[in-house]
């Protein structure tokens, strides 16, 4: 499929809103992060808004959501719903924030912040579950959006708590990111070799030939299931996603977290973490588009 | 109410494209686009043939929406633009479409698309605006080898209607375009097991193919 790049800057801008905001959710339990809370909630803010501004150069009527999502059950509508609840629930612990005497949220906005932040990148992934594309319709997608929001989350707070000074929050964030990062490398190499295995999914016929097409050669499943793991797409996982996406966050979050790199030095650290992160998360939302091709891959001609 | 469909014998089928080019041309489907497409299928060896000509076999698939019972585009749709209208069919509300394209992606046949001047998605209507004044769809009508038959499932594949030859040459247009031949009394005799749907991925597919025994059937 042609790559989709407002939906990818969507996903991604909903799992780094989540991820800021999953954070802030699991300092304040902890009582920490005191400092960085007001940041981290217009950080999760912005994030929210950038994503949802990319979708619009998607939607090619987008005022006319404003008639209103009659389907309630679609992805998209379910997807609507969980970008709302979240940013309400910012917007709530931010006024508990305020409004509290100590200057802290209380703990069940804490609670609150941890489960919208989860269920806002397992609602984004979820919508794209759809079996006539066999390589998303696996619950490893929505799965992956959740893992990378933690590892984002991790690293996008040890940035936060850097540029507020909140250094009581920098080895939990740099914990959460090393998780994360390790997490996230496990799943999507889980998520490629899954890939690799989805030849059945697909109807083939080993001849056929399309007139309107004389000059595409015929597709095979094998060329969409093995392009990952060892075929066209495999320096750009291995060394992309894996290597720079996951691997290289996690060392760098792993040496702050053992406090080998002091945390007033962390912020540097945790910049270059990031994007190495960003570079990781946005190759591998790029491959799950070039190998999204629908179930019966002769017919497919939308899209492409 | 109904529950319309097409059925096309492929042992009839000669790929001459007709279908696609009739739709094109009365649904003013805009170029490099279709709402219809003609597929050759093989050639395969035969099983149990000499692997090369002339043990092998072929046929032309004509491939659109496919007015599914069950339609994955209907469910992704976030405004229930793309919805199953009263006569079964699958239908598309412009107005409200917002051009997600969730549609194009769900669609497990890939037979949906952007129109990119009016910036919605489009494909296959089954020619309704004939269909409802009880004309057949134009791929029906104008099918080169009388190899496609359309109607009601409700009342059996077997009363599905194709164009026929008027009795008296010369007659006028309204006469001609209501000279029909049912299924049954027209094509080479079949039974169920010939016919074929593409492959069902929960979709529930209503459009049908007949491919009767000794042609494989590879979808």
């Amino acid at each position: 499929m042609e790559i989709q790049w407002p939906l990818i800057l969507f996903t991604f801008f909903n799992c780094l809103a989540g991820g800021i905001f999953l954070m802030q959710g699991i300092l304040t339990l902890s009582g920490k992060g005191k400092a960085m809370q007001l940041a981290s909630c217009v950080s999760a803010i912005v994030a929210l808004a950038i994503g949802g501004l990319s979708v619009f150069f998607h939607l090619q009527h987008p005022l006319r959501m404003l008639n209103g999502f009659g389907h309630i059950t679609s992805g998209i509508t379910i997807e609507l719903i969980f970008v709302i609840v979240f940013a309400i629930a910012v917007v709530l612990y931010f006024l508990m924030m305020r409004r509290s005497e100590e200057g802290v949220a209380p703990k069940w906005c804490a609670v609150l912040a941890i489960v919208v932040s989860l269920a806002l990148p397992f609602a984004t992934g979820d919508s794209y579950l759809m079996s006539a594309i066999p390589v998303w319709d696996t619950m490893l997608l929505p799965l992956y959006y959740v893992v990378a929001t933690v590892m984002l989350g991790g690293l996008a707070a040890m940035i936060i708590a850097g540029a507020t000074k909140a250094d009581d929050a920098v080895k939990l964030s740099a914990t959460v990111a090393f998780i994360g990062a390790v997490v996230c490398a496990v799943v999507s190499v889980i998520y490629a070799v899954a890939i690799s295995g989805m030849g059945a999914n697909y109807t083939e016929m080993q001849y056929y030939f399309d007139p309107t097409l004389p000059d595409v050669a015929m597709r095979q499943s094998e060329q969409i299931t093995g392009a990952i793991l060892a075929g066209e797409h495999a320096v750009a996982f291995w060394l992309g996603n894996v290597a720079i996406g996951c691997a290289v966050p996690a060392v760098l979050a792993a040496l702050v977290m053992t406090g080998k790199i002091p945390a007033e030095k962390a912020l540097t650290v945790a910049v270059v973490a990031l994007v190495c992160a960003v570079i990781g998360t946005i190759v591998w939302r790029v491959l799950l588009y070039e190998v999204a091709v629908n179930a019966l891959i002769q017919f497919q001609w939308a899209l492409q | 109410m109904a529950n319309y469909a097409i059925i096309t014998d492929l042992n009839r089928c000669t790929g001459c494209l007709a279908c696609t080019v009739a739709c094109k041309a009365i649904n003013g489907v805009d170029v490099g686009n279709f709402w219809i497409k003609t597929l050759r299928v093989g050639p395969h060896p035969i099983e149990g043939g000499s692997g090369t000509f002339p043990d092998v076999e072929m046929y032309f698939l004509p491939v659109q929406c496919q007015h599914c019972e069950n339609p994955e585009c209907v469910k992704v749709c976030p405004t229930e633009a793309s919805h199953v209208a009263e006569d079964g069919t699958i239908q598309i509300d412009k107005d409200k479409c917002i051009g997600c394209q969730f549609c194009a992606m769900a669609c497990p046949y890939g037979v949906r698309y952007l129109n990119q001047t009016e910036r919605v998605v489009e494909k296959c209507t089954l020619c309704e605006q004939r269909t409802s004044q009880g004309e057949l769809p134009q791929c029906v009508a104008q099918c080169g080898a009388r190899a496609r038959f359309f109607g009601d499932l409700d009342q059996g594949v077997e009363n599905f209607e194709g164009p026929a030859h008027p009795d008296t040459p010369g007659c006028q247009y309204d006469d001609m375009t209501k000279t029909r031949v049912k299924l049954k009394d027209y094509v080479e005799a079949f039974t169920e097991n010939d016919i074929h749907h593409l492959t069902n991925k929960g979709n529930n597919p209503k459009l049908m193919y007949l491919l009767r025994e000794g042609r494989k059937w590879r979808e």
